[in-house]
């Protein structure tokens, strides 16, 4: 062989290398082109497998705030896709309880309908870590369970045998956490439906401005002390404070808030207890049911709790004027409005002994706004004298100028309501002194 | 073309030389896709499509092409013909582009594609070398989607992905593994093996007998 | 904008540019490094192997004993094979072999197979045979079903073994289609009882008998057995045909094709070499 034909034939080989891969290199280059798709498309196609009519609405931020995000011990939400007819694509991330804290289900969770019907339209599972059991759970088996439910009632769902299938118990538990961390994030940034935990959440929140609240899940303390809710908050990192809230938004939030950590405390002074809720003036306090029930909870998370304004209750809760009457509990509600619980024992006529009326009474802007009788004692005669007229008698009078009147057919019971009364209007009158 | 040689490719592209069960070819899509029978026939038509055009392509060229660059020649014409089927699939079938996943890009290497390229389509002519695409890539969809169909409903309880019971009442789930991909796998080569030693030996007896 | 499709972008160019580019360099370079690692592990093959080669049939048969006809061609080139292990080759191709190697071609005349056995269903059987049906496994079960020793016993060893299809099966004894045959030889190797031979394509007769035995005993086993009686030795005006050990063996050196033996013998076992199976 000589140089040159070897040469040559190496020549002839590489050039036929060369072309083929030219030749195909642009047929690639144009067919690219030719079918290209862009990101745009792709991923409304991907999201379109989800939830057919999707159409990204790029005008509110896909990134899922910060505190919302985060449902402790369930999971969280990473992206939020806005679709232009309200609806919204979640992608959420569930834990599956693994005791590591391991092993996690990838979800996308359409959530759409009108307020107060928004519902789970569909789910779909695009990824999982450690779950080895997932292909024994069909799409059959969740959609049965999940879709078309409200959100409302996904946020308070619990494991249990009709949310476990095929044996795969972590990767159920990981897909209810992820559809409730979704829901959760729907309720809280969202807004989409209210939920009793959201109301109270609104409730605190209004009530403690600049703090941050956080839902406190299946706290046993809660539990024991009758609380529905349970929340921390912290105000610019410091501060920290307990949350408790009772009752409902129909008959009324009453959200107590302690100091974090605080079990014992002889005196909480108003920047540490703060008991109101939107009702508490009006019917509540005046339901003494109402106010000794958020008293005997206050005393299960404070045992040693006392109110005290100015000085204690020893300084005012007796007067010589009214004999036999004496305050046994005063409570004060942030606007001012003063709940008195005194009782009295005046009244023995002719060998006729009542025994101890207890009333609770409400003073507001200055003036007795309001009683109820916790106890009658012996006053049988109170409702029907006293307790029946209208207007109530000594209601709308100012604190100080309360004079008595003498009640007729009621004589014993009308001292010690009147004792109370005036009590009351002196403690009032003192403790703003 | 003669009708002979036409039966013969024919034959022995389905039959006789079937890449999945008689050569034993292509045994990862094969093991990989057949838990699904209805990827099973996008994988075939993917790699009947691309079979048949690389072997045109390349029995086109197969006088020009040098012995020494013959492999990267082949691979290239391939792997082009495979990137132009990703490329269509992706933009007007993207379920079933997203179910083939990582198997189509790994039909470039697929041996029954170079196989045939380096066997029969370098050294015969273009009608042929396409037929012979046409009817390997037919033999290869058939035999996979048979082993698709019978993974599918007894390791899935499903048929061409519609549901046919609940698959935890009952199903047997080995076949859905990569263990039941084998045994189905094995099976099916000597249940096909048997079959076609039995008409071997039935046309033998027959020609005995004449 | 090609937008044929429904979908796709304007041709950008620049990227076309760079794709193009990157699989001519990737190319350009490869090949370059293919060219250079061929000519540095360049192993000196004599260039004639490759010429013989080009020469040889191409069947790649394996007859000749050697792997295919490549391997075949460097046993020649290299000395260690001669030409006439190979049947299949055309007498031009072993010319043109020789003149590259510069041997003279060893003058082989071209033959054909042909089995010497007439027989098959017109030979009695000792047992009837049930079992695997190959030539070979029944051939160790006594000899085989054939009352005669030396009888085809029709199970188509040799058919399977021929690759041109040339050999079948009729009347219950093996026949070669002299039209297909290659004279390759893969079909005396396996036939167990050793009763295919090679004759000249030339040559019109052939012994379609191989039994040593005579007389009443071959006419006891077979219809059309050769009783060794000698008529052919006789009759033969060139003495091509004469008998060993009671088997009339034709030198084909001396025949001339004249057909008086094959006319002659009573028994009609010398048969055509080419002729037509009735089958067809």
């Amino acid at each position: 062989m000589s140089k040159s034909s070897s040469f040559v034939t190496s020549l002839k080989t590489i050039s036929v290398l060369l072309i083929i891969c030219i030749v195909c290199g642009a047929l690639l280059a144009l067919c690219n082109d030719l079918f290209y798709i862009d990101e745009e498309t792709k991923f409304n196609r991907a999201m379109q497998k989800v939830y057919p009519e999707f159409e990204r609405d790029t005008s509110v931020s896909e990134t899922p705030l910060a505190e919302f995000k985060d449902l402790a011990g369930a999971g969280s939400v990473s992206k939020v896709y806005r679709s232009k007819d309200g609806a919204y694509i979640l992608e959420a991330t569930g834990v599956g309880g693994y005791p590591d804290g391991s092993g996690t289900v990838t979800m996308y969770v359409v959530v759409g309908g009108e307020t107060p019907n928004v519902e789970i339209k569909s789910v779909l599972i695009t990824g999982n870590t450690k779950q080895s059991w997932i292909a024994n759970i069909t799409q059959k088996n969740i959609d049965k369970a999940y879709v078309g439910k409200n959100i409302k009632d996904v946020a308070s769902l619990q494991m249990g045998n009709d949310y476990k299938w095929g044996g795969a118990t972590m990767a159920s538990t990981a897909i209810m956490n992820a559809i409730k961390s979704a829901v959760n994030y729907c309720v809280t940034a969202l807004k989409l439906v209210s939920t009793p935990e959201s109301e109270a959440r609104d409730a605190a929140v209004a009530l403690l401005e600049g703090y941050t609240l956080t839902t406190v899940v299946d706290d046993a303390y809660t539990t024991a002390v009758g609380a529905n809710f349970y929340f921390t908050g912290t105000k610019d990192g410091a501060d920290d404070v307990d949350v408790y809230v009772f009752g409902d938004k129909e008959s009324g939030h009453q959200i107590v808030a302690l100091k974090a950590g605080l079990t014992h405390a002889d005196r909480m002074l108003d920047t540490a207890i703060v008991a109101k809720s939107e009702g508490i003036d009006n019917a509540l306090v005046q339901s003494a049911q109402g106010l000794s029930h958020i008293e005997s909870q206050i005393r299960a998370l404070a045992p040693s709790f006392t109110y005290d304004v100015a000085g204690d209750l020893s300084q005012y809760a007796t007067h010589s004027d009214f004999a036999d009457t004496q305050i046994t509990s005063a409570y004060v509600c942030n606007d001012g409005t003063l709940a008195i619980v005194a009782e009295s024992t005046v009244g023995v006529f002719e060998d006729y002994t009542p025994g101890k009326l207890t009333m609770m009474v409400v003073i507001a802007n200055g003036k007795i706004s309001g009683f109820k009788v916790i106890s009658y004692g012996g006053h049988s005669y109170f409702d029907g004298s006293i307790g029946n007229k209208n207007p109530q008698l000594y209601v709308g009078s100012a604190i100080d100028a309360i004079e008595y009147v003498k009640v007729s057919g009621a004589t014993g019971s009308g001292v010690a309501y009147y004792n109370i009364i005036a009590l009351s209007a002196y403690y009032a009158r003192s403790i703003s002194a | 073309m003669k009708l002979k040689r036409f039966k013969e490719i024919a034959l022995d592209g389905v039959v006789r030389q079937n890449p999945t069960f008689k050569l034993v070819l292509g045994t990862c899509p094969t093991l990989g896709l057949t838990t699904a029978a209805i990827s099973c026939l996008g994988m075939g038509a993917a790699v009947t499509f691309v079979l048949i055009c690389s072997n045109v392509i390349i029995s086109l060229l197969r006088n020009i092409i040098p012995d020494k660059v013959r492999i990267p020649s082949f691979i290239v014409i391939i792997a082009t013909f495979v990137t132009l089927t990703r490329m269509v699939m992706e933009a007007y079938l993207p379920d079933l582009y997203s179910s083939l996943g990582i198997f189509l890009p790994l039909i470039v290497v697929n041996c029954i594609i170079l196989g045939r390229a380096e066997s029969f389509a370098s050294h015969n002519p273009v009608g042929e070398s396409a037929l012979d695409g046409l009817f390997m890539g037919l033999g290869f969809t058939v035999a996979i989607t048979l082993m698709g169909i019978v993974r599918e409903f007894l390791g899935n309880a499903s048929f061409m992905g519609i549901e046919l019971w609940d698959k935890n009442v009952f199903s047997i789930g080995f076949f859905s593994t990569s263990a039941g991909a084998f045994l189905t796998y094995g099976l099916f080569i000597a249940g096909f093996t048997a079959i076609q030693n039995a008409i071997e030996r039935k046309a033998q007896a027959k020609a005995l007998k004449a | 904008m090609i937008n044929l499709f429904l979908i796709g972008q304007p041709i950008q160019w620049g990227s076309f540019a760079i794709v193009v580019g990157i699989m001519a360099a990737v190319a350009l370079v490869l090949g370059v490094c293919i060219m250079l690692i061929s000519k540095l592990c360049f192993i000196k093959e004599d260039p004639r192997i490759k010429e013989v080669e080009g020469y040889l049939a191409g069947a790649n048969c394996g007859a000749c004993g050697y792997a295919g006809c490549a391997d075949f061609a460097k046993a020649l080139v290299e000395g260690n094979a001669d030409l006439s292990a190979c049947s299949v080759t055309s007498a031009h191709g072993k010319a043109e072999v020789s003149n590259i190697l510069g041997m003279s071609i060893t003058g082989q005349e071209p033959t054909v197979a042909v089995v010497s056995c007439a027989g098959g269903n017109k030979c009695r059987d000792k047992y009837a045979y049930q079992g695997y049906g190959d030539c070979v496994s029944q051939n160790m079960l006594a000899g085989g079903r054939k009352a005669c020793d030396v009888g085809c016993m029709g199970s188509g060893t040799c058919v399977n073994a021929c690759p041109y299809h040339a050999v079948e099966v009729e009347d219950g004894k093996a026949f070669v289609n002299t039209d297909l045959c290659k004279s390759c030889g893969l079909c005396i190797k396996a036939c167990p009882k050793s009763l295919i031979k090679r004759v000249p394509v030339s040559a019109k007769y052939y012994v379609a008998c191989s039994s040593q035995c005579r007389g009443k005993d071959v006419m006891n086993a077979c219809q059309v057995g050769c009783i060794a009686c000698g008529k052919c030795q006789r009759l033969c005006p060139n003495g091509a045909i004469i008998l060993v050990n009671n088997v009339p063996v034709i030198d084909y050196s001396k025949c001339t094709n004249c057909g008086a033996c094959a006319e002659g013998c009573p028994r009609k076992c010398i048969k055509l070499v080419h002729d037509e199976p009735k089958a067809k």
